[in-house]
């Protein structure tokens, strides 16, 4: 220790002091030292395993990858709560108080400088995650771009966690209290899932509640009026969180313990009127409406161009969001299709059906409640319809589903559709009708089942006749001929097959 | 006077830490001597604005501390050393210190000046860039003056500030001590005597919260002319006046 020769730097004077830029230094102190910063790798990892994960193996759909962004803030918004709560105990923990006390700063400038801290670090965080999943679906969507109100939300939860959470560890200075922050962020938002399972509208301003239906943005646009609601919601309550901090006699001066009571009390008010927004909102078949937020202008379908895939028997041609899926759908229908395209009653094209909202996101209201008990799901099969026939497939299927999964859904009903569209003419099937349809069913590569006479499709099974029987020989028969000669007989024999008027005998 | 202590009490429920000092000090090296329970560290903690009075008023850098405004002014030319030094121990020393720079209302631009050259009269510079984690106690205690001395306060308060530093530390430190006594008012509190001898112009000795001395280091010593024991004259003044006040 030295007594003297380096000289000490003079006072400084009020008038040439920038508090703004020690503001910045401390800032930048605490972000450098965040308990946070050294766990970012952890919680990464964990991430990667859990939330990303499950995010990056939904469809590559911007409003899905949107909504998953906001949902998988209930993770890290509790970790990041806890961690906050754990940096406002950082004082009482360490035995720093008396130091910083004796400091000329109000305690309430330097608990906002650490909080800061544990904040941008979380929202940086948060924000590579949502670097993570867009970069990932720029690669893979088709069509769209993202909803930004939906990670928006996510962003201010982050913030609103972080604020909470240092709020409890600056007043509750316990080894405890982090954990307990941890499990209670954990589980805060759920109480607002399970209030709109209730059918408390209310619930709906837990950012665990998205405002986004099957078909949102694809079909229908984004209605923002819920995500809005919230984050007045949470707005207010970082506001209420920071401002309570002002109000201990050690927290600062008279002017700024009033500023934060001015804080605190606008957030309390904000976070009231989130709350009252969000207990207005219904959930329509388009989405959620908060009305005092809804223009009708925006209720309009979204205008897109069929993207076509032109490889197979007919064209396929769906929503441009799922051009990624053409190949597969048209390889799955593929099959069925090539063996009556050309035909009287064979569908000319498969494309989306243009039906309802309630069609499209399978939420049918069925009171003027809009509540979840008087909702019914409904997941349209495909069919055909009009002159000249085109195969409808519902939009929600591939909304909910890879091609994979729909081929598993469906089985083998697409394939008994078109078929029976083109060969049956009449409600009760003729022989060599059934004989027909079982060897064209046979002929696309399905497996046959027998099944008693006049027994239509039920679940996945593939109603065939029995085997032995004159329908299983004609059947059989029919099958082993060539594609062509198939065709060629259909074609002159389709009218006639129809009207029930063809023997089994008369089957090539 | 920096400090004007009248009638200063502090009570921790029934139980009384500080029965009605009066106290007046200016510019020096002030040593607050007693034996363990005395009321030094409560007497400390007052001056440094961190414990409000009982009772009794406390004047300091000639404000009243009550008052919000006067008490930032004070804070803003305090230094003070804790009995028990917290840190916080991702910090390297130069951040810890910076912190508190900064924490004092410091000119930014005279901030990182002013931390290097309070590391280096601790004798810390070979060790500024090292996370406090890894000090012994003696450094962490060095660490403590420096941020105690970042800000050249004009009134410093040092409890129990030699506790850990080996002797050639000690020594060291008094010549700083009795440095930085030229310009401020520095008020340690110890229950070393030899400190006290070694650099402090003035001293008060105290029991059961109640000043029993007040006077220089050698009135101390005459105190124990013939009286007390001790290996040292001031040990010997110090257990006579100790046990005076017992008596």
């Amino acid at each position: 220790m030295t007594a003297a020769g380096t000289s000490v730097p003079s006072r400084p004077s009020r008038l040439t002091r920038r508090p703004s830029l020690a503001g910045w230094r401390l800032l930048r102190l605490e972000l450098r030292r965040s308990t946070l910063l050294p766990l970012l790798p952890l919680l990464a990892v964990l991430l990667a395993f859990t939330e990303l994960r499950n995010d990056l193996s939904h469809p590559p759909l911007w409003p899905v990858r949107s909504a998953d962004l906001q949902v998988q803030v209930e993770l890290i918004g509790a970790i990041v709560a806890g961690l906050a709560a754990w940096t406002a105990a950082r004082d009482g923990r360490r035995h720093v108080t008396d130091l910083v006390t004796a400091a000329c700063w109000p305690q309430w400038v330097r608990q906002l400088a650490s909080w800061a801290a544990v904040t941008i670090w979380a929202t940086l965080f948060y924000a590579a995650c949502i670097a993570v999943v867009f970069l990932a679906t720029a690669r893979q969507a088709t069509w769209g771009g993202p909803i930004w109100w939906l990670p928006a939300v996510g962003a201010a939860a982050i913030v609103a966690f972080s604020a909470a959470g240092f709020a409890f560890g600056a007043f509750f200075p316990g080894r405890f209290t982090a954990p307990l922050v941890t499990v209670g962020a954990l589980f805060a938002p759920q109480i607002g899932v399970l209030a709109t399972q209730r059918n408390q509208a209310w619930g709906r301003v837990s950012p665990a509640v998205n405002a986004t239906v099957s078909g949102t943005g694809t079909f229908f646009p984004f209605h923002p009026g819920l995500s809005i609601a919230q984050i007045v919601f949470l707005a207010g309550v970082i506001a209420a969180a920071l401002g309570v901090l002002a109000w201990p006699a050690a927290a600062g001066g008279r002017w700024l313990r009033r500023a934060g009571a001015m804080i605190a009390l606008a957030g309390l008010v904000a976070a009231g009127a989130g709350m009252a927004l969000a207990g207005t909102s219904r959930l329509e078949a388009e989405g959620v409406i908060v009305p005092a937020l809804h223009t009708a202008a925006s209720d309009r379908l979204i205008t897109y161009r069929s993207a076509c895939d032109n490889s197979s028997a007919v064209p396929v041609c769906l929503h441009p969001a799922f051009r990624a899926q053409l190949p597969g759908l048209a390889a799955y229908l593929d099959p069925a299709l090539s063996q009556v395209a050309g035909l009287p009653g064979a569908p000319v094209r498969v494309q989306l059906s243009r039906g309802t909202p309630g069609d499209i996101s399978g939420i049918n209201i069925g009171s003027a409640g809009g509540t979840s008990s008087a909702i019914s799901r409904s997941i349209g099969g495909p069919t055909i319809s009009g002159s000249p026939p085109v195969l409808y497939l519902s939009p929600s299927l591939l909304l909910n589903s890879s091609v994979a999964r729909i081929s598993q859904e469906l089985g083998p009903s697409v394939a008994v559709t078109i078929i029976q569209a083109v060969i049956y003419g009449r409600p009760a099937p003729s022989p060599a009708q059934r004989a027909v349809e079982a060897a064209l069913l046979k002929a696309a590569g399905l497996r046959l089942q027998a099944v008693p006479p006049g027994t239509r499709l039920s679940g996945n099974g593939v109603p065939g006749p029995e085997p032995g029987s004159p329908v299983s020989a004609a059947a059989n028969r029919f099958a082993a001929l060539p594609a062509a000669a198939r065709h060629a007989w259909l074609t002159a024999h389709l009218a006639a097959l129809r009207a029930g008027r063809i023997t089994l005998a008369e089957i090539a | 006077m920096n400090v004007e202590i009248t009638d200063l009490t502090r009570r921790f429920g029934r139980t009384v830490a500080v029965a009605g000092v009066n106290l007046q000090t200016g510019p020096g090296v002030f040593g607050l001597l007693g034996p363990n329970g005395a009321g030094k560290t409560s007497l400390l903690r007052m001056m440094a604005t961190v414990l409000p009075p009982t009772s009794g008023s406390l004047r300091l850098l000639d404000r009243d501390p009550v008052g919000y405004g006067p008490r930032k002014e004070i804070r803003r030319r305090l230094g003070y050393l804790p009995q028990a030094l917290g840190y916080y121990p991702g910090f390297t020393v130069a951040e810890f210190v910076e912190y508190f720079a900064l924490l004092k209302d410091m000119r930014p631009a005279q901030v990182p000046g002013a931390v290097a050259i309070a590391i280096e009269r601790v004798s810390l510079g070979n060790k500024a860039r090292a996370k406090l984690r890894t000090l012994s106690g003696g450094m962490l205690r060095r660490v403590g003056i420096a941020q105690a001395i970042v800000n050249e306060p004009e009134l410093l308060l040092l409890d129990e500030p030699t506790a850990g530093l080996d002797p050639e530390q000690r020594v060291q430190f008094r010549a700083l001590l009795r440095d930085l006594g030229n310009r401020a008012t520095v008020i340690v509190s110890t229950h070393l005597v030899e400190d006290v001898g070694a650099a402090c112009t003035e001293v008060a000795l105290m029991n059961e919260g109640k000043i029993v001395f007040h006077g220089t280091p050698d009135e101390l010593t005459v105190r124990g002319e013939g009286h007390g024991t001790g290996d040292a004259p001031l040990e010997r003044g110090y257990s006579a006046v100790l046990a005076q006040a017992r008596a």
